[in-house]
């Protein structure tokens, strides 16, 4: 693969598939904890109101229920999900080292050492490993050996609703990654863009569309939304 | 060729490898296995089509879209479809007794950071009864006196748990107990010193209780209520952190592999033992809950204990032997 200026991580499989993992920021896996914790704070609230008239015998449960949601929450949905519902949210899940999905041991672990991760207070310990570590890593993660990566999303390119009624063209020659993602950049600002600088920066490439003016404006939006795999 | 004809030429095989997946995803586990044959050369060719792609710098949707079909198909074919109860009835059965015998030398190290304290704490206590006021506050221990003086009801419960049930002690202890062998366990990562810090502090006050009560002549209500489940929690305390141990060596004396590499390795290893104690935790709370606070003659009870010792030393040495670790 050529070389990228961004945190993908590009991993070749056995039988030869380059899949690209995209490793999550702290950032973003904070917003997902934080959800988890809301769900987590409403079902034990939910359990609590609907044990509280069982008594004695309530508070035992409720106990219980405490004790496997602080535990087992993320074990459970990560395993059966591969990811959390916090982190489904964020489009997060979570994998092994090796592209596979986290399954029962490496899942126990990672969110038991969460205790330490959390230290001193609100995860201090795991957000400095994490913003040091080039996939972002908790301490929990490097011991289990997993990543938390973003879903692929079968769309992942979306340009501004102002292009939608564009219709796509081809563009006749191969265009490189960075080329592409210029192209991409280009119909995502244009409508920000005064006229006089869109049909500049357009006409830049006559040898390519062979198009002056407002014409070399339309055609590279035409390209763009090509690029971007929409009709 | 151009992108339009390649995307014509294959748009039939990714829209049948999305049935496919759209099935395995949904847990339609029939349908999913009867186009299994079918999946293994589907992925294959998309495997294929995406390199391609890549390498012909077709535009960055499709390559997106071959990459999401790459990563769910390699998630549904490398998803473990195992039976999980018989996973569980194996572990139990073997792979955790194993696993403890294989790291038997941090599971008595561990044992010994929690026995020393609380056999030396336990005979000053014992002779001393001013002693437990070095690790406990004066209203912990009259709350402690009072649970297992020979007068209270209900031996082993604090004033305001006399009219709990069973059932909302077993909550409490599963709870209390079992998070503090996991805490254990986690804090090996602290290079050890969290986990020998926890386990000795338990020694500690564990010893002095047990001294300072029996100092005190309670050794009726106590000894019977706690010799029941001693078995269980006492083994779990060794081995969830000896399982912390594991995590600490291997950061502090990774020998030949890297620091990271060593502790990956070590925690792997590690997953098995504290699971297991996770649930002889669990059952050490059943007993506790359930068995200590009922009325049987000590006797009964000490005998129940010696048969539970003997129950868990035969299980953690014998249970598995001549099987390889699961």
């Amino acid at each position: 693969m050529r070389p990228v200026f961004d945190t993908v991580y590009t991993l070749e499989t056995p039988e030869g598939a380059a899949l690209q993992l995209r490793p999550a920021g702290p950032v973003v896996r904070a917003l997902a904890w934080s959800i988890d914790l809301l769900i987590r704070i409403a079902v034990l609230i939910v359990i609590g109101l609907i044990v509280s008239w069982l008594g004695d015998l309530g508070t035992g449960i409720y106990l219980l229920a405490f004790f496997l949601i602080d535990w087992f929450y993320n074990v459970f949905f990560e395993v059966i999900r591969g990811t959390t519902p916090g982190k489904r949210k964020m489009g997060l899940k979570v994998v092994h080292d090796n592209g596979t999905p986290i399954g029962w041991p490496a899942s126990l672990l990672r969110n038991l050492l969460r205790v330490v991760d959390f230290l001193p207070f609100l995860y201090g310990l795991g957000l400095i490993w994490s913003l040091f570590h080039p996939q972002s890593k908790r301490l929990g993660d490097l011991a289990a050996g997993t990543l938390v990566v973003y879903r692929v999303e079968a769309d992942e390119y979306r340009l501004p609703a102002a292009l939608d009624e564009v219709k796509s063209q081809p563009i006749p020659a191969a265009l490189d990654y960075s080329a592409q993602q210029a192209i991409i950049g280009f119909a995502e600002r244009a409508p920000r863009l005064s006229e006089a600088r869109r049909i500049e920066l357009a006409d830049l490439l006559e040898p390519l569309h062979g198009q002056r003016g407002e014409a070399a404006h339309k055609k590279l939006l035409a390209y763009a939304r090509w690029v971007a795999g929409k009709a | 060729m151009k992108q339009a004809l390649f995307e014509q030429a294959n748009a039939s095989d990714w829209d049948a490898l999305e049935k496919m997946l759209a099935a395995a995803e949904s847990g339609k586990p029939d349908e999913a296995r009867q186009q299994l044959p079918r999946f293994a050369e589907h992925y294959r060719r998309l495997v294929r089509q995406h390199a391609l792609a890549v390498d012909r710098q077709y535009s960055l949707g499709l390559i997106n879209r071959l990459q999401s079909l790459l990563q769910r198909s390699h998630d549904q074919l490398y998803r473990r479809h195992d039976r999980l109860a018989l996973r569980i009835v194996r572990f139990v059965a073997f792979g955790f007794p194993s696993a403890v015998r294989e790291h038997a030398r941090y599971f008595w190290i561990a044992t010994l950071l929690f026995y020393l304290p609380a056999i030396m704490m336990g005979f000053w206590s014992f002779n001393d009864s001013q002693a437990i006021h070095s690790v406990m506050s004066a209203e912990d221990i009259s709350r402690l006196e009072y649970m297992y003086d020979p007068t209270n009801e209900q031996v082993g419960r604090d004033a305001d748990r006399q009219s709990s049930t069973d059932f909302e002690m077993l909550g409490f202890y599963v709870w209390n107990n079992t998070g503090i062998g996991f805490r254990a366990f986690a804090s090996g990562m602290l290079f050890g010193a969290g986990t020998v810090f926890i386990t000795s502090y338990n020694g500690i006050v564990i010893g002095s209780v047990a001294g300072h009560l029996s100092g005190l002549g309670y050794t009726d209500t106590f000894w019977p209520f706690v010799s029941g489940h001693a078995a269980f929690e006492l083994t779990a305390i060794g081995v969830s952190a000896g399982a912390g141990l594991m995590l600490g060596t291997a950061l502090l004396m990774p020998g030949r592999r890297r620091r990271v590499e060593a502790l990956r390795h070590a925690a792997g290893r590690a997953v098995p033992l504290i699971t297991g104690a996770a649930m002889m935790f669990f059952a050490a709370a059943l007993v506790e809950a359930f068995w200590s606070p009922s009325e049987m003659p000590d006797a009964t009870k000490y005998t129940v204990a010696a048969i539970l010792w003997v129950f868990v030393i035969l299980y953690l040495t014998l249970s598995g032997r001549g099987r390889r670790a699961a």
